[in-house]
């Protein structure tokens, strides 16, 4: 199998940043080419995957949330977020963060005390915050950019650092060391079932999923790099341009409001004529 | 002491007073006040009887009062914009308009159980303001939805909602960018149309048996 098309970034070799983990050549490739420079293997790992979805996943799913009670769905999928606490405990401790890790350890302690060996989420009730951490969170904290968008068969979207990651995630999970196919199945259709809904109505919602959803997965994975923060939006996304103002009287017959603009100055479109450009 | 108290209650009346006065000027205020009223009435709505197709209808009105879709159309298509003919400008900002209602009323009419809470508002540096919200309780508590407000014409009016740091005119931006390079203006019509026409808002019924749900 041909290897992806990895992006040429001048004075880098990105091969030999992969195999040595150093993720922080990531960010200064990715900006200078859009996050997702491989966009035509993505989609058709997207295509692949939707059709995969559709075909098997979805109704697997569909008729697991018929027969499997909200309750139960929600207890199992507490008692996988539960192994997961240890990969959040280490990842506090690498970020820096000694009152989560404390907050964290006593979460897993509680939760699998009081809480039916971690099927309910006590702590939460008492009152002990939750936080997700993760290795490709950690890399970020450190500086390490999110790479080339990277959709993966099955599993969905990703980013090269997080990818990069996942075996040390895997590592610092209990379950990995367990030979337990049948409760993988059944994380991954939990899972899957939780998202009914909302995934269904995300396509609905979408003209484009594949775009849809690249923008949703960086977002969603840059907030979680900022513990919840949402990154800052460039104020040039609500910048109308003057031009554009003349344009719009024409159109405004919103049976609800005449919004009247800022008056564009007295050069109505002066760069628009034609003749002018020289 | 008893003696004190007309002069504290003055006092006190005259610090409300002024922290009153500039409050009242203040834009972050204003808009604050003017989304919670919309969010006051959705929920208001959600609440109160009525099927959910009505509801949905009354939802989708409050939001064609307090969202600036013109604005929204512009700001989603940017440079594009002046590639659509006038017609097709308008064309576009009456189904984009549908679209996006119909898909909010969608979405808000699934959060029947859910409280809103408003965290605050922040002052940007164009002059819009930010309110910033969160759902409480049920499958999305904590989730974050942002409201990017401008004063037109007097009224706050949204003019992008970000749901969990993803912003709605960025998110539309970069899915239609790439059907307007591909299949211009008219392909992106087209397409919206189409979902205009099946219907984004028929969500299927959540207590189907199962047996419909497979077929589907």
């Amino acid at each position: 199998m041909r290897a992806l098309a990895l992006p040429r970034c001048p004075g880098h070799r990105i091969r030999a940043a992969a195999l040595a983990g150093a993720a922080l050549l990531l960010g200064a490739c990715s900006t200078e080419r859009g996050p997702d420079p491989w966009r035509n293997t993505n989609e058709k790992m997207f295509r692949f995957n939707e059709r995969f979805d559709k075909s098997f996943f979805e109704p697997v799913a569909k008729g697991y949330d018929t027969v499997m009670p909200t309750l139960f769905q929600t207890m199992i999928g507490t008692f996988f977020e539960t192994l997961t606490v240890p990969r959040t405990f280490v990842n506090d401790l690498l970020q820096g963060k000694p009152v989560a890790a404390a907050q964290d350890l006593g979460r897993l302690g509680v939760n699998v005390v009081a809480g039916m060996l971690g099927f309910v989420d006590v702590a939460s009730e008492v009152g002990i915050p939750k936080n997700e951490e993760d290795f490709g969170q950690t890399f970020g904290r450190w500086g390490a950019g999110p790479g080339p968008y990277l959709v993966v068969p099955f599993a969905g979207p990703n980013n090269l650092r997080d990818v990069l990651a996942t075996p040390l995630d895997l590592a610092a999970n209990p379950s990995t060391f367990v030979n337990a196919t049948g409760a993988t199945v059944v994380r991954l259709v939990n899972t899957r079932a939780q998202y009914l809904e909302e995934i269904d109505q995300a396509r609905k919602d979408s003209i484009d999923f594949y775009v849809f959803q690249r923008d949703a997965f960086l977002t969603r994975r840059a907030r979680e790099v900022l513990d919840g923060k949402t990154p800052e939006i460039d104020d040039d996304l609500y910048e109308l341009d003057d031009e554009d103002l003349d344009a719009l009287d024409e159109v405004e017959e919103s049976p609800t409001e005449q919004p009247a603009e800022q008056p564009a100055e007295p050069t109505p479109a002066e760069g628009e004529s034609p003749d002018e450009a020289h | 002491m008893k003696r004190t108290e007309p002069l504290l209650v003055a006092s006190l009346l005259a610090l409300a007073l002024l922290l009153a006065g500039p409050a009242l000027a203040d834009p972050a205020a204003d808009a604050r006040s003017a989304m919670q009223s919309t969010i006051d009435e959705v929920l208001k709505t959600l609440r109160g009887p009525g099927s959910d197709e009505q509801q949905r209808a009354e939802i989708e009105t409050l939001a064609k009062q307090r969202f600036d879709f013109t604005t929204m159309s512009k700001l989603v298509l940017k440079r594009d914009w002046k590639r659509f003919q006038p017609a097709e400008q308008k064309e576009f900002v009456t189904e984009f308009t549908e679209y996006l209602s119909a898909s909010y009323g969608t979405r808000i009419a699934r959060y029947k159980n859910e409280q809103v809470t408003t965290l605050g508002a922040r002052n940007e540096g164009n002059g819009d303001v930010t309110v910033q919200t969160a759902i409480k309780g049920g499958q999305f508590d904590g989730a974050t939805v942002d409201y990017r407000m401008r004063s037109l014409g007097g009224k706050w009016q949204v003019i992008d909602v970000v749901i969990e740091g993803i912003s709605l005119v960025s998110n539309f931006r970069q899915q239609f960018a790439d059907v307007i390079a591909k299949g211009g203006p008219q392909e992106l019509l087209k397409r919206i149309k189409a979902k205009n026409e099946a219907g984004i808002v028929d969500a299927p019924p959540t207590e189907a048996p199962a047996a419909t749900k497979g077929t589907r």
